[in-house]
């Protein structure tokens, strides 16, 4: 073997150690975890997500919601993610579990969204009495955030539609406050796409107990 | 790789050691540094610790241990197996399925409880003072010591029913006890039994 | 510096070597700063949406009925998180990896004194065809919402796949001529460059596997893809970067590195801990302690082989200060290779746990990506792309395009500090506020705000130097085209 070839070889090594150690190890311990049975309510956790939450983790992706969201919370001590309400506990692998795209995210220009489907602290204030986000409130959020006092949030609108009513309104029309109403004869209607955001942004919800991760009374 | 790479270079750094002196004690320090945090924050190399502040000197504890409250794994057998019959409740079907709420049977003695458990129970009854005459299969082939033990505490517990826990242990002595049994329990038969545990 | 003595001119001999990668070459180096503008465009109007964010939402344009479409377009296109995705991608593949390998197939011939042929010729020139075509394909992909979420990975499954192959195509070529070289007493520079070509294909191949392939579910694919990002800023694009310098330095200043029998040792030392330290990113992650641990370890102790090859590289600068004032291209390479030293210690400063419980996550992250892409990674890009174009077109530089090239690098390298030192106020103000849990969220903008300023002038002449790097790249390869001479057009 010539100096290339020893050289090859330890190029060669550098990589397939690290690759044994970081990727084929961790496969092994946390690539085939299964959801754990809730010892109270029976309930599977993490539950699975229906198809549309799954698709809606895709328009996220798309869209770069991690640009600016972040969906871990960490340890106590490993910052004010617990102190600001935003979860209970350090999120751990398991809770990943049904996610083909976990969104870690690596930035928080907005606030974090790993448990967006439980109750939430007021960003306004950070104290007082916590909100709960519905379907309704998420789509007014991305199609006219405008209209959400305090937020800077950027708008979405091209996820959703404005037409024209024709006969009997459709029902799936987005109600705006005041200020934001759509023009007369005309409804807002949330595309596939924004349905299934909405739908996997409510699933969001890390709030169970695992033994890997108790939440402290 | 088998020479060193620079020709020219050999000359005027032979006299030239490797590397400037404070850069050894720098290394050596970053290296110790290196060692001192990998044991401290490693978890012990488990999959189960996500905290590294967790302290895993000596043997590593995966993570806090389950609770295993008995009379809620109990409900959940009950609910699964028991509740089609004798009701969420407890309360029963008037002349057709018994109470367990405030029967006389599952409050009464730890024996006789497991034994109808275990082998079913056959034939007129009598429960809060209501006659009933039907046919509970056996319980010993579907449901395991643990899990009768479960459900027995859980329906000794609830609805108002307050009687001691039953423990695997004594579930697997009657079972022992009575491993020859292949029919059911009638009132009488269980009236014949010992309504101690067996030692 | 190498046994040049020993080596036959193989391949098909008549024209030299520069000649031959001419062509291929200029359009790799065009279409790489190319890319450079482009990505600073758009990441200027990502930035631009943090202080206003509905600055092209189609809300605003929809007044008018003849122009609404294509409001909404830009608007689907360019927003911020599609914007932040398409901007970092085509740095990354467009401009640093492109740009690199540039620098690596032209260090390859000179290496190994081996040109291609003409065939060879073509067949480098369809490959990078190729690999733009790839990027191409990818930014649509991006625009039209079919980003893939990985930071950094964020090219859809099928342009990363055009990538894949246009990379193996020039991957194998380099490997070739490596292999048919005679003497086999190497380099450093050698080993960095070979090491990087290997690592590169290799890398990418497990992240597109765990990533697009979606074989495993759960935290594995984030965890693959810090990994990912974690090689390809060190074991790839760093490793190219200083097997440049290696070459550069000595080449320019026609001194030998210091110290260098120490070479060997600093580039294993670099390559075992390099693998390892992509999984800091995931610092308070949803992954086993141990795994963030080792990386942080082997984060932090990546400075010793740093510092080991800034003594190599550095020393010789210091020494020989008034060459280095008369060559602009080694200001360039003197930035580079002190700032990758600057890097290594913030990257390892950042992934201590106390400190990335407030800096993670902020802006401060964004400063120290920069320090990487533009003061260690462009910078060494800048000098090595000046040194190569004479020799490939021949001629010395124009004239203006010094003078210029001079100008552009005060302009970067003020900017790029400018733009450190408001990310990094920035981040430290906000990642305080976001950490003090009693402060309502809103309210920890505004701590960062003035900061924020700062950055958006820094950025602003970063760019303005990355155009004066175009307009110099395109008139170096534009006179080499017209044939003029003309100079002296200093003024
Ligand atoms: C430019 C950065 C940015 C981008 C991109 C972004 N957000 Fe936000 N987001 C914010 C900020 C800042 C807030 C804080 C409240 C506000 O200003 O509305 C926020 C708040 C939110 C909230 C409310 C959280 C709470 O606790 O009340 C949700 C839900 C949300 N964003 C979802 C999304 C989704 C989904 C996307 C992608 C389609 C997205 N965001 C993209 C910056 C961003
Ligand atoms: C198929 C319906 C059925 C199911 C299921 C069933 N039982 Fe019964 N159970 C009966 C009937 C009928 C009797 C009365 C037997 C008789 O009349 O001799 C009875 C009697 C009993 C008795 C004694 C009488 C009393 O009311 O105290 C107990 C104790 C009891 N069952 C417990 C259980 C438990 C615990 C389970 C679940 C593991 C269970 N049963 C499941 C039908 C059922």
């Amino acid at each position: 073997m010539n100096g290339y070839g020893r050289l090859f070889v330890g190029i060669l090594a550098a990589f397939v150690l690290s690759w044994v150690a970081l990727i084929l190890v961790p496969l092994n311990q946390v690539g085939n975890l299964m959801p754990l049975e809730d010892q109270v309510t029976g309930d599977m956790n993490p539950p699975a997500l229906s198809g549309l939450a799954q698709r809606g983790s895709k328009v996220y992706a798309a869209n770069g919601c991690a640009s600016c969201h972040t969906q871990q919370i960490r340890s106590e001590s490993g910052g004010a993610d617990i102190a600001r309400q935003w979860g209970t506990r350090q999120t751990v692998a398991r809770d990943y579990l049904h996610q083909s795209n976990p969104n870690l995210g690596a930035m928080r220009l907005g606030p974090d969204l790993a448990n967006l489907g439980a109750d939430r602290p007021d960003l306004n204030t950070n104290s007082g009495p916590k909100k709960k986000y519905d379907a309704a409130s998420l789509h007014q959020l991305f199609y006219a955030p405008k209209s959400v006092s305090g937020s800077s949030h950027p708008s979405y609108s091209f996820l959703y539609e404005k037409r024209e009513i024709k006969g009997i309104p459709s029902g799936m029309g987005l109600s705006l406050p005041v200020g934001f109403e759509t023009e007369e004869g005309k409804e807002v209607i949330p595309s596939e796409d924004a349905k299934a955001l909405v739908a996997y942004l409510l699933s969001l919800n890390r709030t169970y107990a695992l033994p890997e991760a108790p939440v402290k009374p | 790789m088998s020479d060193h790479s620079s020709n020219q270079s050999n000359e005027n750094s032979k006299h030239q050691s490797m590397l400037p002196t404070w850069m050894y004690w720098f290394f050596a320090v970053l290296l110790v540094w290196g060692g001192a945090y990998l044991m401290r924050y490693s978890g012990g190399f488990s999959g189960e610790i996500y905290d590294e502040s967790t302290v895993t000197y000596g043997p590593v504890k995966g993570g806090a241990a389950a609770v295993e409250d008995p009379k809620v794994l109990g409900a959940r057998v009950f609910k699964a197996n028991c509740a089609q019959c004798h009701q969420v409740t407890g309360l029963g079907v008037e002349g057709q399925y018994p109470p367990l709420a405030g029967s006389e049977f599952v409050l009464g003695s730890e024996a006789h409880v497991i034994r109808i458990l275990l082998h079913g129970m056959v034939g007129p009854i009598t429960v809060k003072g209501k006659p009933y005459n039907g046919n509970m299969a056996p319980w010993k082939d579907v449901l395991d010591d643990k899990k009768i033990s479960q459900v027995l505490t859980y329906i000794r517990s609830d609805w108002g029913n307050n009687a001691t826990p039953i423990t695997p242990e004594m579930v697997a002595a009657v079972r022992k006890q009575e491993a020859a049994r292949t029919a059911s329990w009638t009132e009488k038969e269980l009236e014949a039994a010992p309504n101690q545990l067996p030692k | 510096m190498n046994c040049s003595s020993d080596i036959q001119f193989e391949g098909c001999g008549e024209g030299n070597l520069d000649r031959s990668l001419q062509g291929p070459l200029s359009l790799l180096f065009l279409s790489a700063t190319l890319w450079l503008v482009v990505s600073s465009f758009i990441a200027a109007i990502a930035f631009w949406q943090l202080k206003f964010p509905g600055f092209i939402d189609y809300q605003c344009a929809i007044q008018n009925p003849y122009f609404g479409w294509f409001f909404d377009l830009i608007h689907q296109g360019l927003n911020y998180g599609r914007a932040v995705a398409a901007s970092k991608s085509i740095l990354i593949y467009g401009w640093l990896v492109q740009g690199f390998l540039g620098v690596a197939i032209w260090l390859t011939g000179h290496l190994t004194q081996k040109s291609p042929c003409k065939a060879g010729s073509y067949f480098l020139l369809g490959a990078i065809a190729l690999w733009n075509l790839g990027i191409l394909v990818g930014v649509v992909g991006i625009f039209s919402g079919e980003a893939s979420g990985f930071a950094g990975f964020d090219f859809p499954k099928y342009a990363s796949a055009i990538l894949f192959v246009a990379y193996a195509f020039i991957g194998l070529g380099i490997g070739m001529r490596f292999a048919m070289k005679r003497c086999t007493k190497s380099t450093p520079a050698e080993w960095y460059l070979l090491g990087a070509v290997f690592w590169f294909p290799w890398f990418f191949a497990v992240a597109y596997y765990f990533v697009f392939c979606k074989v495993v579910f759960g935290v594995m694919p984030a965890l693959v893809h810090a990994w990912y990002i974690g090689g390809l800023e060190v074991l790839v694009l760093g490793s190219l970067a200083i097997a440049a310098l290696y070459y550069w330095i000595p080449t320019l200043l026609g001194v030998a590195l210091n110290r260098v029998h120490s070479a060997k040792g600093a580039f294993w030392f670099f390559a075992f801990l390099g693998a390892w330290t992509g999984v800091r990113h995931l610092v308070g992650g949803p992954i086993p302690a141990w795994m963030i641990t080792s990386s942080v370890v082997a984060g932090v102790l990546l400075l010793i082989p740093a510092i080991m090859i800034a003594n190599h590289q550095m020393v010789p600068l210091w020494s020989h200060w008034c060459k280095v004032k008369s060559n602009p291209v080694l200001w360039y390479l003197a930035t580079g290779g002190i700032s990758f030293v600057v890097w290594v210690s913030l990257e390892a400063f950042l992934s201590l746990r106390g400190v990335s419980a407030a800096l993670r996550f902020s802006y401060f992250e964004m400063g120290v990506s920069a320090v990487l892409e533009y003061s260690f990674l462009s910078m060494v890009l800048f000098g090595s792309i000046y040194a190569i174009l004479p020799k490939l077109t021949g001629k010395e530089l124009p004239c203006c395009v010094t003078c210029c090239s001079k100008c552009q690098f005060w302009w970067g390298f003020c900017g790029i500090i400018t733009y450190f030192t408001g990310t990094f106020c920035a981040g430290v103000f906000m990642g305080l506020g976001i950490n003090f849990a009693p402060m309502a969220f809103v309210a920890t903008k505004n701590l960062a705000s003035p900061f924020f300023w700062l950055s958006v002038v820094g950025g602003a002449m970063v760019l303005f130097a990355n155009l004066i790097f175009v307009k110099n790249v395109a008139a170096t390869l534009l006179a080499a085209c017209c044939n003029s001479n003309k100079e002296g057009c200093c003024s």
